[in-house]
C-alpha cells in the first residue's frame, strides 16, 4: 500500500497540511479572515484617501464683509481672494504655491480648497500672474453667472478688471485670445435644481505681448508680474460641494487639457458651500 | 511501506546536481531582482537619453516598464530554453525533468514550473490575489458613493481606482478559468500527460504575473482617468500612468495568445486514444472555443495599445482627432477586441458549469452536439457585434441596424446554453452539493444578465441606457454573475482534485447565500441608477440617485463579506480539510480516475477512452486507473480502457 | 467491468460502488419504454410557470412608471415601450428557466439521501431533438420580434422633419454650451421649445464626450473635429438634465447643464434675455404642426 499523500502534496510551499479537519474552531479562523482582510482594505482606503485632496495650503475660509441686500432680502456677504501663478513650485511669502508642484504648472495659489457659507453673496478677487494666448472656446472669454458689485450696484455677468497699467474696467467679455485662466464653478450634480441655476466662469486676462510659456516678464510673486486683477460677485445656494476648474487650455496633450489639467489641485478645486 | 509493489514516480528521481541548469539558481527572488534592476537600468539610460529631448516622459516610462517585464522573465528562466537551443545546447531530459519540478518540494511553486499542475495552481492563487486587489478598489468605489458629494476620494484618484478596478478584474476574469481548470483539469481530462507546449505554458504564467506591477504603478504615475476602455483621445491626454497601463496590457496579451495557442493546440493534439472530438468533455469544448476566440481577439488589443504608445511617446496621431487621427478607430480596434474578450471570460465559465450540472444531476450533457454548436455559434457572431458598444458615438449611424440584428442574433446561441442547462437539470437526480449551489446561481444571473443585453442591443432602447449604471449592472450580471460565478462553481468542484482536500462545505454555503443576495442587492441597486439615469463612472453623483446607491454599496458590502467567507473555506480547507478521495463527487470524466494528489505526468498507464464520460443511468461507472505500472523501459506502455465497452472491444477498435 | 481497470487507490475511493444502472425511479422506464417523456412533470412546472410570468407581465408594464425619470420627448416614449415590449416578451422566457430550475430542486431532489454519496443515476437522456427543435424556432421567432420592433422603431426616429430647430452642441472638459445658429446666443442652459423637432449637431473642442440630455431619451457622443447628430421632438414640457455619459477625465461628474423644455414663448422670452433678436428669436420659437408623412425624408438615404 501507498500513501500517496508522501509525495510532494500539490499545495504551494509555506501551506503544509498540518493535521486533522476541525483542528482548530473554523469560526475563529473566520473571523481572522474577515478582520484582517478589513484591515488591509482601510488601510488601502487610508491610503488612498492621504493622497487624495492635496490642497496646497489647507482650505480658505471666507472673510465676512458683514451683509448685502438684494430683492429686499438679506445675504451673508463674504470675500474669497486668490491667485494664479506661472509655476506652483514658486515660493511666495516663505510658502510653496504647491507643495508637491511640478515645475512649470501653473497654479491657483495658495491653496485650491475655498469655503463660503451656503446662501451667501462671495466677492472674490483673483490676482492673474500668469502669461496665456487663445481658448479652445470663446465661450469662456465672456463672464457668466456673475453678479458684480458696480457702484453699488449687483450687475449680471461682468467683472471688474485692474490692468497692469492700474485702470479698472468693467467688462462682460475679454479677448479670448489672450486669456490666462478662467475660474469657472458649478454645484455638484443636482444642487442646480434650485433656481437660478448656478454656473459662473469668469476670464483672467493676460498681455500675450509676452511670449508664451513664460510668465508675464516680470519681478512680482511667484515670478509672475504685471498682474491682472480680476474681481467679480455671485450668489452661491444651498450646502453642496461645488467644483471649479480653469477652461483656459494650459496643460499638455490633447487639447493642451492633459497634465496639469488633469491633475486636482492645480487648476481645479473645490468650493465647499457649508 | 510495503514492499510488494515500489512504485517509481517520476518526480521522485534523483536527478544529478547540475540537472537544469540555470534553473536551479532562478525563482521569484531572482526574477524580482533582475526585474527591478533591469528596470532600473531601463529607466536611468532613457532618462539621460531622452528626458529632455523631444520624447519626454512617456518614452522613459514606457522603456522601464518594458525593461522591468523583459528583465523580470530573464529572471525568472522564460528565455534559458530558447537560449540554450540558440547556443546549440537544448535541453536535456534531466533538465525538462527538473524544470517540471522534480525534486524540488514546494519551492517549484515560486519558480518556472513546466508542469501543468503547478501551473495551474499558480493561477488559482494568482487569480485569487487579483480578485482580493480589484475587490478592495471596488469597494473604494462603493465607498466614495454612498454619499452623493463623497470626500472621501478626489476626483483624480476615483478615476484612477474605477480604471485600475476594471482593468484588474477584466484581467482576472479572462484567466480565471481558462488559466487554473484549463491548465489543472483539462489535460487530465483529455488523457494528456502535460500541455502541448509545457515551457510555454509557465511562460503564460510569469508573463501574467509581470504584467501587474506596471498596472499598481499607475497609481503612482498619476492614475489612468480614462476607465479600462481608455478611450482616445482622453488616454492620449493621460499622464504617464497611461504608458505602464499599455505595457501591461501588452504584456498580458502576449500571455493570453501564448496560453490560447498551447490550449487549442493541446486539445487538437494531445488527446488520449480514442478520446475522439466527440468524447471531449464539454469543458474541454468551452476551453478550445474561449481559447482560440482569444486568439482572434487578444492580439487587437495589443495593436491597439502599440499604437497608443507611439501616439503618446512618439506623436504619431493614430487616435488624435485634432492631427489627422480618429477616436473611432481606437474604439473600433477596442471593441474587436473587447466583445469576442466577453465571450473569451463567458465560454470557458459556463462549460465549467455544463460539467458540474451533469455530475450533480446525474446525468449526460443535454444535447452535448447542440452545446457544442452554441458555443462555436455565440464565438462565430461574438466577432460580428462589435459595433453594439459604438450605438452611440456618431459612428456609422447606417450600421446601427446591421449591427443590431447580429447582436441579437447571439442570443439564438446563448438561448442554447440554458436549453442544455435545463436540460441537464431535466429529471435528473439534482445533488445538491456546493458546486450545484453555485450552478444554480448562475443560471439566476445569466437569465438576467441575458435579458438586459437585450434591452442594450436594441439601439432606440440603448441610446438612453448607453453609458449609464445600467450597462454597468448588465455586464457585472454576466461577467460577475454568470462567469465568475461559473468559476466559483469550477472551484468547489474541481478544488479537492487541485489541493488534495476536500472543500469546507458548510462555509463554502454561509459564503454562498452572503455571495447570492449580494450580487442582487447591488447589482439591482446599479440597474434602478441606470433606469434613473446615472452616468457610469461618477465620483459625485445627483442626490435624486442616492437611494439606490446605498442600496448597491449595502449590497457591496454584502457580496465583500461572502467573498471573504469563501476565500476563509479556501484557506482553512486548504491546510485543514479533510483529505480527498481521488473522485468525491462519482464524476466519470478521467481527472477523478486518477490519484489525488495528482502524480506528476498524470498518467503512469496511458489511458485508452472508448466512450464519453456522460453515460450515467446508461453504463457502469469506470473505475480507477492504476496509478503505475510495473516499469518495464523496453516495452510499449501499456493501454488500460476506460469505459464499459472496453472489455469487449479490447480497447480502442471504435 | 475491465480486468485492466484497478482500483489501487490505497482503499480511498468511498463506499461500495454502485452499478450505475440502478435509476432515479419510474421516470426513466417511461424514458426506455418511449412514453412521452415530458407529460409527467410539464403540468407541475408549468402551474409553477404561469404564475411567475404573471408577476413578469406585471412588473413589465408597472415597474418602468416608477424608475424612470419623466421622459419629455419622443425618444424617450420609446425608449420606455421598448422596456415594456421586451420585457413582456422576456418574462415567459426567464420564468420557464426558473421554474425548471425551481422544480428540478423541489422534486428532482432525492429525499433522504446521504448526502456524501450521490443520489441514483438520472435518465440517460442525452438530447431531445423535437425539443431543441421547438426551443430554437421559439428563440429565433423571439428574435425576429425584437428585431422587426428595434428597425422599425429605430428608422422611425431617423425621419426628419422641414421645421426642426438647429442645436449646437459644444463640449469640452467640463462643461457644455448651446449655441442657437441664426442667433448669436451661446448658453449653458438647454432650453427647448414644446412639440418643436429639434437636431442637435455635437461637436467636441478636446476629447470624446458624451452628450445625453437624458430624459429626451436619446444621446450621442460629441468628438472633437466631427459633427454627430441626434434628433428628438420634445413633446412635454418640463425640466431636465444633459449629463456626459462618457468619462472625460477629472470633472466627468460635474459636466452636466441643466435642461428646460418650454413653451415656445418661453423660448423666445429666453433668446431675447440671452442677447437675440426678438424677430430672430420669434423665427425660432414658432411651432409649425407637421405632417411627418409628407416634409419627411429619411436621414442618409
Ligand atoms: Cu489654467
Ligand atoms: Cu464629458
Amino acid at each position: 500500500m501507498v500513501d500517496t499523500m508522501e509525495r510532494a502534496p500539490a499545495e504551494p510551499a509555506g501551506v503544509e497540511p498540518s493535521g486533522p479537519a476541525g483542528s482548530r474552531p473554523k469560526a475563529v479562523g473566520l473571523i481572522a479572515t474577515v478582520v484582517v482582510a478589513l484591515l488591509l482594505l482601510g488601510g488601502i482606503g487610508t491610503f488612498f484617501w492621504s493622497e487624495t485632496y492635496k490642497s496646497p495650503a489647507g482650505t480658505e475660509v471666507a472673510q465676512s464683509l458683514g451683509t448685502i441686500t438684494y430683492n429686499g432680502k438679506t445675504y451673508q456677504h463674504v470675500s474669497l481672494v486668490s491667485t494664479t501663478y506661472p509655476d506652483s513650485t514658486g515660493v511666495v511669502n516663505g510658502q510653496p504655491i504647491h507643495p508637491s508642484g511640478n515645475s512649470g504648472w501653473p497654479a491657483y495659489g495658495n491653496t485650491n480648497e475655498f469655503q463660503v457659507p451656503a446662501n451667501s453673496y462671495v466677492t472674490m478677487t483673483i490676482t492673474q500672474y500668469d502669461s496665456g494666448g487663445a481658448l479652445n472656446n470663446p465661450y469662456f472669454a465672456q463672464v457668466h453667472g456673475t453678479l458684480s458689485e458696480v457702484n453699488g450696484r449687483l450687475v449680471p455677468n461682468v467683472a471688474q478688471i485692474t490692468g497692469p497699467n492700474g485702470v479698472t474696467k468693467t467688462v462682460s467679455a475679454v479677448d479670448p485670445g489672450s486669456v490666462g485662466h478662467t475660474f469657472t464653478l458649478r454645484p455638484a450634480p443636482g444642487a442646480n435644481d434650485q433656481n437660478p441655476s448656478l454656473f459662473v466662469s469668469v476670464p483672467l486676462p493676460t498681455d500675450t505681448s509676452f511670449p508664451t510659456g513664460t510668465t508675464n516678464g516680470g519681478d512680482g510673486p511667484g515670478g509672475g508680474a504685471k498682474a491682472y486683477t480680476v474681481k467679480f460677485g455671485f450668489f452661491v445656494g444651498p450646502k453642496g460641494t461645488y467644483a471649479w476648474n480653469c477652461e483656459f487650455p494650459c496643460g499638455l496633450m490633447v487639447g493642451n487639457f492633459g497634465a496639469v489639467m488633469g491633475a486636482y489641485g492645480f487648476m481645479a478645486g473645490f468650493l465647499h458651500v457649508v | 511501506m510495503s514492499t510488494a509493489t515500489e512504485i517509481h514516480y517520476l518526480e521522485d528521481t534523483n536527478l544529478g546536481p547540475k540537472a537544469g541548469g540555470l534553473y536551479r539558481r532562478q525563482n521569484i527572488f531572482t526574477g524580482l531582482a533582475v526585474g527591478i534592476i533591469s528596470g532600473f537600468i531601463g529607466w536611468l539610460v532613457s532618462h539621460a537619453l531622452l528626458q529632455s529631448s523631444n520624447w519626454g516622459t512617456d518614452m522613459v516610462v514606457t522603456v522601464t516598464m518594458a525593461s522591468w517585464v523583459i528583465g523580470f522573465n530573464a529572471g525568472m528562466g522564460t528565455f534559458n530554453a530558447p537560449f540554450r537551443w540558440l547556443r546549440g545546447k537544448d535541453q536535456t531530459h534531466e533538465d525538462e525533468l527538473y524544470a517540471a519540478g522534480v525534486s524540488q518540494g514546494g519551492w517549484r511553486y515560486w519558480k518556472y514550473c513546466t508542469d501543468h499542475k503547478v501551473v495551474g495552481t499558480q493561477y488559482l492563487v494568482f487569480v485569487m490575489a487579483l480578485f482580493g486587489v480589484g475587490g478592495a478598489l471596488a469597494m473604494m468605489i462603493r465607498t466614495q458613493l454612498i454619499t452623493p458629494h463623497s470626500t472621501f476620494l478626489d476626483p483624480e484618484t476615483y478615476n484612477a481606482i474605477v480604471t485600475i478596478h476594471g482593468m484588474t478584474m477584466i484581467i482576472a476574469t479572462i484567466i480565471m478559468v481558462s488559466g487554473p481548470f484549463a491548465n489543472f483539469i483539462m489535460p487530465i481530462m483529455i488523457g494528456a500527460k502535460d500541455m502541448a507546449f509545457p515551457r510555454l505554458n509557465a511562460m503564460s504564467f510569469w508573463v501574467i504575473f509581470s504584467a501587474v506591477p506596471p498596472l499598481m504603478a499607475t497609481f503612482f504615475l498619476g492614475g489612468v482617468d480614462a476607465g479600462w476602455t481608455t478611450y482616445a483621445p482622453l488616454s492620449v491626454q493621460a499622464p504617464a500612468a497611461m504608458d505602464a497601463f499599455a505595457i501591461c496590457i501588452i504584456t498580458f496579451v502576449v500571455s493570453v495568445t501564448v496560453a490560447g495557442i498551447n490550449t487549442v493546440v493541446t486539445i487538437m493534439t494531445m488527446r488520449a486514444k480514442g478520446m475522439t472530438m466527440g468524447r471531449l468533455p464539454i469543458f474541454v469544448w468551452a476551453s478550445m472555443v474561449g481559447g482560440a476566440l482569444g486568439l482572434y481577439a487578444m492580439p487587437a488589443f495589443l495593436l491597439d495599445m502599440s499604437m497608443m504608445i507611439t501616439d503618446r511617446a512618439t506623436g504619431t496621431s493614430f487616435f488624435v482627432n485634432q492631427v489627422g487621427g480618429n477616436g473611432w478607430l481606437w474604439e473600433n480596434v477596442f471593441w474587436i477586441m473587447g466583445h469576442p474578450e466577453v465571450y473569451v471570460i463567458l465560454i470557458p465559465g459556463v462549460g465549467a458549469i455544463l460539467e458540474i450540472c451533469s455530475t450533480f444531476a446525474r446525468k449526460p450533457v443535454f444535447a452535448y452536439k447542440v452545446a457544442i454548436a452554441g458555443f462555436v455559434g455565440i464565438a462565430s457572431l461574438s466577432i460580428m457585434v462589435w459595433a453594439h458598444h459604438m450605438f452611440t458615438t456618431g459612428w456609422a449611424p447606417l450600421l446601427a441596424g446591421p449591427f443590431m440584428v447580429t447582436t441579437e442574433l447571439i442570443s439564438i446561441p446563448t438561448g442554447i446554453i440554458f436549453l442544455v442547462i435545463v436540460g441537464t437539470l431535466w429529471k435528473g437526480s439534482i445533488w445538491t452539493r456546493l458546486p450545484m449551489y453555485f450552478a444554480y446561481l448562475f443560471l439566476w444571473n445569466f437569465i438576467i444578465g441575458g435579458v438586459t443585453g437585450i434591452y442594450l442591443s436594441d439601439v432606440p432602447a440603448d441610446q438612453y441606457f448607453h453609458g449609464d449604471m445600467f450597462v454597468t449592472a448588465h455586464f457585472h450580471y454576466t461577467l460577475l454573475g454568470g462567469a465568475m460565478i461559473g468559476a466559483t462553481a469550477g472551484v468547489c468542484y474541481w478544488f479537492n482534485k487541485m489541493t488534495g482536500r476536500m472543500l469546507d462545505e458548510k462555509i463554502g454555503k454561509v459564503a454562498f447565500w452572503f455571495i447570492a443576495i449580494g450580487i442582487q442587492v447591488t447589482y439591482f441597486g446599479q440597474f434602478w441608477e441606470g433606469f434613473q439615469g446615472m452616468p457610469r463612472r461618477v465620483a459625485y453623483y445627483d442626490p435624486i440617485f442616492l437611494h439606490a446607491n446605498q442600496m448597491s454599496t449595502a449590497g457591496a458590502y454584502v457580496l465583500m463579506l461572502g467573498w471573504l467567507i469563501f476565500l476563509y473555506a479556501m484557506i482553512h480547507s486548504w491546510r485543514n480539510g479533510e483529505i480527498a478521495p481521488p473522485n468525491p463527487w462519482h464524476a466519470r470524466t478521467l481527472e477523478w480516475l486518477i490519484p489525488t494528489p495528482v502524480p506528476l505526468e498524470n498518467f503512469l498507464v496511458d489511458p485508452v477512452v472508448t466512450e464519453d464520460p456522460y453515460g450515467y443511468g446508461d453504463t457502469p461507472p469506470p473505475g480507477q486507473l492504476a496509478p503505475f505500472a510495473e516499469p518495464e523501459p523496453e516495452r510499449e506502455p501499456e493501454l488500460v480502457p476506460v469505459g464499459a465497452d472496453a472489455s469487449a472491444s479490447d480497447g480502442g477498435s471504435h | 467491468m475491465s480486468s485492466e481497470t484497478h482500483d489501487h487507490d490505497a482503499g480511498r475511493v468511498g463506499g461500495p460502488e454502485h452499478d450505475g444502472l440502478e435509476h432515479a425511479g419510474h421516470e426513466i422506464d417511461n424514458y426506455l419504454s418511449g412514453k412521452p417523456f415530458f407529460s409527467r412533470a410539464g403540468g407541475k412546472i408549468f402551474i409553477i410557470w404561469l404564475p411567475m410570468t404573471a408577476v413578469g407581465v406585471l412588473i413589465s408594464l408597472f415597474l418602468p412608471h416608477h424608475i424612470f425619470p419623466a421622459l419629455l420627448s419622443n425618444q424617450g416614449t420609446d425608449v420606455f415601450e421598448t422596456m415594456v415590449f421586451f420585457s413582456i416578451l422576456a418574462a415567459p422566457v426567464a420564468a420557464i428557466v426558473y421554474a425548471v430550475g425551481i422544480y428540478s430542486l423541489v422534486a428532482w431532489r432525492p429525499k433522504k439521501h446521504n448526502m456524501s454519496e450521490p443520489p441514483p443515476d438520472g435518465a440517460p437522456q442525452r438530447g431531445d431533438g423535437p425539443l431543441t427543435t421547438i426551443w430554437l424556432v421559439a428563440s429565433t421567432a423571439l428574435v425576429l420580434v425584437l428585431l422587426v420592433w428595434g428597425i422599425t422603431v429605430w428608422s422611425a426616429q431617423q425621419v426628419t422633419h422641414s421645421n426642426t430647430l438647429v442645436v449646437k452642441v459644444i463640449g469640452q472638459q467640463w462643461a457644455w454650451d448651446f449655441q442657437y445658429p441664426g442667433t448669436s446666443v451661446v448658453s449653458h442652459d438647454l432650453m427647448l421649445p414644446v412639440n418643436r423637432p429639434v437636431e442637435f449637431q455635437i461637436t467636441s473642442e478636446d476629447i470624446t464626450h458624451g452628450f445625453w440630455p437624458v430624459n429626451l431619451g436619446v444621446q450621442v457622443d460629441a468628438n472633437p473635429n466631427e459633427v454627430t447628430i441626434i434628433r428628438a421632438t420634445p413633446d412635454r414640457m418640463g425640466k431636465f438634465t444633459v449629463r456626459c455619459s462618457q468619462l472625460c477625465g477629472l470633472y466627468h461628474a460635474f459636466m452636466y447643464s441643466p435642461g428646460d423644455v418650454v413653451s415656445s414663448q418661453q423660448f423666445a422670452n429666453f433668446l431675447v434675455a440671452q442677447g437675440a433678436k426678438p424677430a430672430a428669436a420669434a423665427r425660432l420659437a414658432e411651432t409649425q404642426p407637421t405632417i411627418s408623412g409628407l416634409s419627411a425624408t429619411v436621414a442618409g438615404s
